[in-house]
């Protein structure tokens, strides 16, 4: 309940608990009280102060005013219900009974189906009807179609030998080689123990060290 | 009202019986007792009400929209004074002076002095207390009637109250001195 109201309508002691706590964290209990017999002494003065004031009776303007309005009204009415239609709103707005209207359609649905059973017998009757066999054909046609060939692209690898010359071209690795070359192996192949260092590098089970570039070009260099 | 719209006789007198006292009352009030005037404006109200029924919005209250029609009747009527009240958009919301009303203790004293303090209070507030504590209207539908927002209806309602509770207790200062 809002505050005016309560004031309203209760004195403060006739709050309850929790009213009074609401109210109080608004107003002083003296200030409610004193609002209030505000409020219920103002409404005592204007009840005795109405009293003695009466409207007097609607005037004649508005007398006159309220018939002009009638009649105004009703003249629209009555101009409206002469008002000719058309023909569609005639039939819009024509009105009939409830019965007629069911009536209505029941007759409607009779002729057609009145009308459906004369036409079926006014007409050529269909004595008697042979069975059709359908039978489906199915015709297959060949049409030969030339299309030109796919390009191929063929592709030939060639494996180019590369001279030994490509080596001399690098003398830095060369000399490089011959600085590193191990002495002992050197020795041992000079003591006539192998003929060649190729012979002495060889392994049983391994790759033969005549097929290796790096000894090919040692065996080569030690031979000059 | 919807029978008054069409030009009913007997729907209009049982309008004009149920609200031209209540009108003539507020009427009365906020044209500071003048009674003479509150019955013709009355009757403005009630032809205005004949002539153009269909302003009114039939989805609408209808009490709220008489009051706001009385109290715009009012309004205008101060406006049309040449040289007498005070146009409403120029009086003061809050009076700084409120006007000294003699306080004097009396058999009848207090309503005395409480309907001299009414009058003493702005338009607007007089007009919310009035249509608030003697028509019992909300504080919504008087907003309606004020065409203003809900809070300042409020604020003029608090406003007001706080005048004349002062004034309340000026009085009864007043009688106990009087009585010492």
């Amino acid at each position: 309940m809002k505050l005016e109201d309560l004031i309203a309508n209760k004195a403060f002691d006739a709050l309850t608990q929790e009213e009074q706590t609401w109210v109080l964290n608004q107003m002083t209990a003296e200030a409610y009280q004193l609002q209030r017999t505000l409020i219920v002494t103002s409404q005592q003065v204007w009840m005795e102060e109405a009293e003695l004031l009466e409207p007097l009776p609607a005037s004649a303007a508005i007398l006159t005013a309220l018939e002009q309005k009638r009649t105004a009204i009703a003249a629209k009415t009555a101009q409206e219900k002469t008002k000719p239609q058309g023909l569609l709103a005639t039939i819009f707005n024509h009105r009939i009974a409830t019965w007629q209207a069911v009536a209505a359609s029941l007759l409607l649905f009779l002729l057609v189906q009145v009308g459906r059973s004369s036409s079926s017998l006014g007409g050529n009757e269909l004595l008697d009807q042979q069975p059709v066999d359908t039978v489906y054909q199915y015709i297959t046609q060949v049409k030969e179609v030339l299309q030109p060939a796919d390009t191929i692209l063929k592709i030939v690898y060639k494996e180019v030998f590369t001279p030994v010359q490509a080596v001399e071209e690098s003398p830095v690795l060369l000399a490089d080689a011959s600085d590193s070359l191990d002495l002992e192996a050197v020795t041992v192949v000079k003591n006539s123990q192998f003929d060649d260092i190729l012979q002495y590098c060889s392994r049983p089970n391994g790759q033969p060290a005549s097929q290796d570039t790096f000894f090919q070009l040692l065996g080569r260099e030690l031979q000059l | 009202m919807q029978a008054v719209q069409q030009g009913n006789e007997l729907a209009f007198n049982e309008l004009y019986r149920r609200y031209s006292k209540r009108i003539l009352f507020f009427m009365y009030k906020m044209l500071r007792q003048d009674e003479a005037k509150a019955q013709d404006l009355l009757q403005d109200v009630f032809l205005k009400i004949v002539e153009a029924p269909e302003k009114f919005d039939v989805t609408r209250n209808f009490k709220t929209w008489i009051f706001t029609v009385a109290a715009n009747r009012c309004k205008n009527y101060f406006r049309s004074q040449k040289g007498g009240f005070m146009a409403l958009e120029e009086a003061p919301i809050v009076v700084e002076e409120a006007p000294v009303i003699q306080l004097v203790p009396s058999d009848q004293g207090f309503q005395q002095q409480l309907q001299k303090a009414l009058n003493a209070l702005p338009y607007q507030y007089k007009e919310a207390f009035i249509l608030k504590h003697k028509e019992g209207l909300s504080l919504k539908e008087i907003a309606t009637v004020m065409d203003c927002p809900l809070g300042t209806v409020k604020s003029r309602l608090n406003s007001a109250t706080k005048k004349l509770s002062t004034l309340l207790i000026a009085y009864k200062n007043v009688r106990e001195n009087n009585r010492l």
